[in-house]
C-alpha cells in the first residue's frame, strides 16, 4: 500500500515538474536558445519576478515582435517563436519553474554582512 | 555704586547682549551652511559610489557563473526591485524613506539611486554611510572659539565706547562735586560767624519786636548750617571712615526736636511725638543725627502752615509723618536720588535730603520706606 501511494506522488510530483522541462527546455535546448540569457533579459528590463513572469506569460500567449525580449539576431536567425500549446495553469507553472530555476538572486554570495560602519 | 557706574554697567550689558545675540544668529547660520556643505560632500561622495556600485552590478549580472555581491570599507548597501521589494544587502536596512533622494536617520547618511538597466533585477540601489561626526565636531569647536574670541573683542570695545559714552556725564559729576566743595569751604566761615553772634545777640535783652528778627535770622542762618551740613557730609561722606557707637537716640531726637523748634513755631505746625524712653542703637552719632535732621527738615519744608508733624520712635522704627503736600506718585522713586526736589519750589533746597537719609540707611542696612499721596501727607519710616 506505502509502495503505491508513494509511486503515484513521484508519478504526480514528476508530471508537475517535467512541465517546463518537457514541453519548454528541451526544444530550446535543441535549437540552442538558451533559457538563462532569456532569463537575465527579461530580468534586467522587468526587475521583479512578478513582472518577469507577466511579460512572458504575454509573450508565450501572443508572440510578437513587440513582446519579445530576445535580441534582434535572433529573431531574424529563428523568427518569432509559435504560439504556446500548453494550457493556462500548466504554462504558468512552467514560466514559475522557469524563474525559480535560473534566480541568480539566492546565488548571490556575500563576503561580509551587517559589518559595523 | 554710583550712578555713573550703573550707567556704564547698564551701557556694557545692553551692548554685549545685543551683540551676543547677534553673533549666536550669525553662528548659526554660519554653522548651519557649513555642516550643510559637509553632507553636501558627502553625498557627493556617496553619488560617485553609487554608480560605481551600479556599474559592478552589471559585471555581476553578465558574469556566466558565479556572482559576488560587490562590497566596500566606508559604504553599505542595499538592492530593490521595482516593487521596493528587497532583493539582497550586505547589512539590514531600516525602513527606506521613498520619498527622498537622500536623507539623514540619527548619525547615517542614506542615498537612493534607481538602477536602469535592471542589473540583477535591481531597479534601486540605496548606500548608506555613517556621518563624518568628528568633521562636524571640528566644525562646532571653531565656531565656538571663534564666538567667544569675538564676544571678548566686543565686551572691550563696550568699555570702551561706555567711558566714551558717559564722559559728559562724569564731567558734570566731577563740576558739581568741585562746586560743592568750593561752596562748602566757602560757606563753613561765614555761617560759624551768624550763628555766633546771633547766640551772643539772644543774651541781651531786647524788645518782642527785635526778638522777633532775631528769631527768623536764627532761622535762616540754621537752614543755611544744615544745608552746609548736607553739602559736606555728600562730598566728605565718601572720604570719610566714621566710628560707630552706641547711644541713646530718644535723647537725640528730644534734642533736635528743640533745635527745630524756632521753624515749628515760624509754619505754628502741631507736633505729636511718641517716642519710646532709651531706645539704643549702634551707629555713628553724626549720621544719625543727620538723618533725623533731614527728616524733620523735610516734614517742615514740604508742612502747610499750621500743619501737624507726627514723630513716632521705639526699639523698632522710627517714623515722621505730616500732612503737607505731599510727593507725586511718578516721582516717588526717583525722590531719594541726589537733587531731585519735590514739589514746593516756593522752598529753598538742593534736593539732597533724602538721598543722605538713603545713603545712611543704606549703610546701616535698614529699611527705608516712604509712603505719600499728594495733598495728603508724606510718611517716612525706617526700620533697624
Amino acid at each position: 500500500m506505502v509502495k503505491i501511494v508513494s509511486t503515484l506522488i513521484g508519478l504526480v510530483i514528476f508530471t508537475q515538474a517535467s512541465t517546463f522541462t518537457n514541453k519548454c527546455f528541451k526544444c530550446h535546448e535543441q535549437q540552442n536558445i538558451p533559457f538563462e540569457m532569456i532569463y537575465k533579459r527579461y530580468l534586467v528590463k522587468y526587475s521583479s519576478n512578478v513582472d518577469i513572469k507577466k511579460a512572458m506569460l504575454k509573450m508565450c500567449k501572443n508572440p510578437t515582435i513587440e513582446n519579445s525580449e530576445v535580441p534582434r539576431g535572433f529573431l531574424r536567425r529563428f523568427g518569432v517563436k509559435s504560439s504556446c500549446s500548453l494550457k493556462d495553469k500548466e504554462l504558468d507553472n512552467a514560466i514559475e519553474e522557469l524563474i525559480d530555476y535560473y534566480d541568480i538572486k539566492k546565488d548571490i554570495k556575500i563576503k561580509f554582512f551587517d559589518r559595523e560602519f | 555704586m554710583t550712578s555713573e557706574q550703573k550707567s556704564l554697567i547698564r551701557f556694557v550689558l545692553f551692548y554685549a547682549i545685543s551683540t551676543l545675540i547677534l553673533l549666536t544668529a550669525l553662528a548659526l547660520f554660519f554653522y548651519t551652511n557649513q555642516k550643510n556643505q559637509i553632507l553636501l560632500n558627502e553625498q557627493k561622495k556617496m553619488q560617485s559610489y553609487a554608480t560605481e556600485f551600479i556599474w559592478n552590478l552589471r559585471d555581476v549580472h553578465q558574469q556566466p557563473n558565479e556572482y559576488y555581491y560587490p562590497q566596500h570599507d566606508l559604504y553599505r548597501s542595499a538592492v530593490y526591485d521595482n516593487f521596493h521589494k528587497l532583493i539582497f544587502s550586505d547589512f539590514t536596512p531600516p525602513l527606506v524613506d521613498w520619498s527622498k533622494e537622500s536623507y539623514r536617520e540619527g548619525d547615517k547618511l542614506f542615498l537612493i539611486k534607481p538602477v536602469k538597466p535592471h542589473f540583477l533585477g535591481a531597479a534601486y540601489v540605496v548606500v548608506a554611510t555613517k556621518t563624518n561626526s568628528e568633521l562636524l565636531i571640528q566644525l562646532q569647536q571653531r565656531v565656538l572659539v571663534v564666538m567667544l574670541v569675538l564676544f571678548a573683542i566686543v565686551l572691550l570695545l563696550s568699555y570702551f565706547l561706555g567711558k566714551q559714552f558717559i564722559k559728559p556725564m562724569r564731567q558734570s559729576i566731577e563740576l558739581l562735586d568741585n562746586f560743592i566743595k568750593d561752596t562748602t569751604h566757602e560757606l563753613n566761615t561765614p555761617v560759624s560767624i551768624i550763628l555766633t553772634n546771633i547766640e551772643a545777640a539772644n543774651s541781651i535783652e531786647k524788645d518782642e519786636k527785635l526778638n522777633k528778627y532775631m528769631r527768623r535770622l536764627e532761622i535762616a542762618a540754621r537752614t543755611i548750617s544744615n544745608l552746609y551740613d548736607s553739602l559736606t557730609f555728600l562730598k566728605l561722606n565718601h572720604d570719610a571712615d566714621a566710628t560707630d557707637k552706641i547711644f541713646n537716640i530718644s535723647e537725640l531726637l528730644h534734642e533736635r526736636l528743640q533745635y527745630f523748634e524756632l521753624h515749628f513755631q515760624s509754619r505754628k505746625l502741631k507736633i505729636d511725638s511718641d517716642i519710646d524712653n532709651n531706645v539704643m542703637i549702634n551707629a555713628n552719632f553724626e549720621n544719625i543725627r543727620r538723618l533725623i535732621d533731614n527728616l524733620i527738615s523735610n516734614s517742615i519744608k514740604y508742612n502747610k502752615r499750621n500743619g501737624e508733624i507726627i514723630i513716632i520712635l521705639n526699639e523698632k522704627f522710627l517714623a515722621i509723618k505730616d500732612n503737607g503736600i505731599g510727593i507725586p506718585s511718578d516721582k516717588l522713586s526717583s525722590i531719594q536720588e541726589r537733587f531731585v526736589r519735590g514739589e514746593n519750589s516756593s522752598e529753598g533746597g538742593f534736593g539732597l535730603g533724602l538721598h543722605i537719609v538713603k545713603i545712611i540707611t543704606e549703610k546701616y542696612g535698614y529699611k527705608l520706606e516712604i509712603k505719600s499721596e499728594e495733598s495728603k501727607g508724606t510718611m517716612v519710616k525706617i526700620t533697624w
